[in-house]
């Protein structure tokens, strides 16, 4: 028992001693950062040792720990800011957010509103409602009408006769998809006497891009406006053609059909820099036609000097077949700013009547820079004509019918001649109006009787005396473009045939014919002017 | 601890805003190398509009036609008048968005 009491006071006195050891040295650790003034720790500790003396804080000790107070202060300034900072920085990101948010609907919205409308239009749009029945039969398609109209009046000096006249034409387009599209026209002409001279389709093709509108391929089937030259297919619009009658070449006195039924292969490259472009036009057809075609004329055979007929293909059996081509260059960059120039060289070869061969070519320009612009080609087509034998042979008949023809001219706008200021009513007029002239001409060996009409036709001819062999015409112009489209027009030919060659008359409309010489031809003069408008 | 709330807040509500704009803008909206083409082809239409037209008459305003018509005109021009395919469509490009 008394050992047992031995080690329980031994056991209390180290428990003692480890109990006091730590607080000891806790007291110590916390002597560090005792605040200035505070008393000394009182006392001994449980070992009995005098309690420690205390280290004094030396002065740079306390600079340093004052130092570093401020440090800490200043950055918790300085941290405090920043989350202000931040915190304004948070706010005006959720303002953005929520603009973002409210503007994304906005365009939802606008989008869904701007699907609306071409469904809108698309359904809606289109002359008379027409898209609307056109797409209960094919679908999914866009439909426009484009075209033009005008209304003029001639005087003839010659025939002593001054009519109105009246023209429009309509140009429906039909877009399948956007690779294929349908076009067409469709025109009358309305006199006084004739009533309407011609209503019926001129046109009427296909427009595909096999391959796509990213390659430089289209596709053209039907019935079109042959790319002899550059007349039939661009030029020959009355609100495009800056005259109202045509070239000669063109016109009365042509050398190549205006139209064909056929397939044109044709496209465009770029070899240079912008605007230096170089395109071809193949295309096959059907062959030329002559108004001595069975069943279209009263002509009762074919004879040198009757005309081409219009409408090549479509009611005749020509059981021949034609080629033809166009390649054109344009050498000038748009960038230098210097006009751009078309150079072109096309040609088209065939049969006609059961395998007579009918050759034609033509090479031409065109230049426009600023208020000024020209153009002109030169032509010309052979035809072999039948050996007929028997009641069938006359003057005429045989041999070959070579024709040449060629036109050239130019017009300037008025606003390119330095003027004082005209005022504001008259300057903008001054401005749109252009000064044209144009001369042309052809050579044939004849001329039919049948073919001479006696009056001016707007888009055709000037006055009768073109129906010559050997035509010859200045015709002067006075355009003011009340816009882009809308033109009204004055026009004075000047008729100036040349005398020779042999004019063919069938008497009673039938064989055999009777040739003349043509003497001198009466130099006529018609005015015209129109007002036409495109759309 | 609150910086760093803070830091990550305003790194998500970036994140959120950056989505919100690119769904836009790729859902209903051009991208920027869209745009940057669609501008080089209407600078490049409006440059060809009046020389390539000009040829044969005058250019017409680009407000005449809404766009479905022009997308229809300009295919039926390009077949007339053999446009190169990448100038044909600088001329639509310039057509649709001038109007």
């Amino acid at each position: 028992m008394g050992r047992a009491n031995h080690l329980l006071v031994v056991t209390l006195v180290i428990l003692t001693a480890l109990t006091v050891v730590p607080l000891k040295g806790f007291g110590a650790d916390d002597s560090s950062i005792a605040a200035k003034g505070d008393p000394p720790a009182a006392g001994g500790d449980a070992t009995g040792d005098p309690p420690p003396k205390r280290a004094k804080p030396s002065t740079s000790t306390y600079t340093r720990l004052l130092d570093e107070l401020a440090r800490e202060r200043a950055r918790v300034d300085e941290l405090e800011k920043e989350v202000k900072a931040v915190e304004a920085s948070n706010a005006q990101l959720q303002q953005t957010t929520a603009n973002l948010q409210t503007t994304s609907q906005q365009f939802t919205q606008t989008q869904k509103q701007v699907t609306d409308i071409q469904k809108t239009l698309y359904s809606e749009l289109g002359p008379f409602g027409f898209a609307d029945r056109i797409n209960s039969f094919f679908g999914q398609h866009t439909f426009t009408m484009v075209g033009g109209v005008s209304a003029g009046y001639y005087f003839d000096r010659k025939s002593a006769m001054s009519q109105p006249a009246f023209d429009f034409e309509v140009n429906p387009m039909i877009r399948i998809n956007d690779w294929i599209q349908f076009y067409a026209s469709i025109g009358a002409t309305v006199e006084p006497g004739d009533g309407i001279s011609s209503l019926g389709p001129s046109l009427a093709n296909i427009e595909i891009f096999p391959f796509g509108q990213g390659e430089p391929l289209e596709l053209v089937a039907g019935l079109f406006d042959i790319p002899f030259g550059d007349w039939y297919e661009n030029q020959s619009p009355n609100w495009v053609n800056p005259f109202i009658t045509a070239p000669l070449m063109f016109g009365a006195e042509a050398i190549a059909p205006p139209s064909s039924l056929g397939l044109q292969a044709r496209g465009g490259v770029q070899w240079g820099q912008t605007g230096q472009d170089i395109d071809y036009t193949v295309w096959a057809d059907s062959g030329p036609t002559f108004e001595s075609a069975p069943g279209v004329s009263s002509i009762p055979a074919p004879i040198v000097g009757e005309a081409l007929n219009p409408l090549t293909g479509t009611n005749l059996a020509t059981n021949g077949r034609a080629f033809g081509g166009r390649f054109r260059l344009f050498p000038l960059p748009i960038d230098q700013e210097i006009g751009r120039l078309e150079l072109m060289a096309s040609t088209y070869d065939g049969k006609w009547m059961d395998g007579l061969w009918y050759y034609a070519w033509d090479v031409g320009f065109a230049y426009r820079v600023g208020p000024f612009r020209t153009r002109g080609e030169w032509g010309q087509s052979y035809r072999e004509m039948p050996s007929l034998s028997g009641a069938a042979a006359y003057p005429g008949c045989c041999g070959h019918d070579n024709r040449q023809g060629w036109y050239v001219q130019a017009g300037y706008f008025l606003y390119g001649i330095p003027h004082p200021d005209l005022g504001d009513w008259l300057e903008p007029r001054f401005n749109k109006t252009e000064f044209l002239v144009r001369y042309s001409g052809v050579n044939q060996r004849a001329i039919l009787a049948n073919d001479i009409s006696t009056i001016p036709v707007f888009g055709f001819n000037g006055s009768p005396s073109v129906f010559s062999p050997h035509a010859r015409e200045v015709a002067l112009a006075l355009d003011y473009w009340i816009g882009p489209n809308i033109v009204w027009q004055n026009e004075v030919d000047f008729e100036l045939p040349s005398r020779g060659g042999t004019l063919y008359n069938f008497p009673g409309g039938a064989l055999p014919a009777t040739a003349s010489a043509v003497g001198a031809t009466t130099n006529d003069v018609a005015i015209e002017s129109q007002l036409a408008i495109g759309f | 601890m609150r910086s760093l709330l803070c830091k990550l807040a305003m790194i998500s509500v970036v994140l959120m805003a950056t989505a919100v704009s690119a769904n836009a803008a790729g859902a209903t909206g051009p991208t920027p190398e869209q745009q940057k083409r669609h501008l080089e082809l209407f600078h490049k239409g409006q440059a060809l509009w009046p020389v390539y037209c000009n040829h044969c008459h005058n250019a017409r305003n680009p407000a005449e036609f809404a766009p479905y018509q022009w997308d229809q005109i300009i295919m039926h021009m390009r077949t007339m008048e053999n446009l190169p395919p990448e100038d044909q469509a600088a001329i639509l490009e310039y057509l649709k968005t001038a109007r």
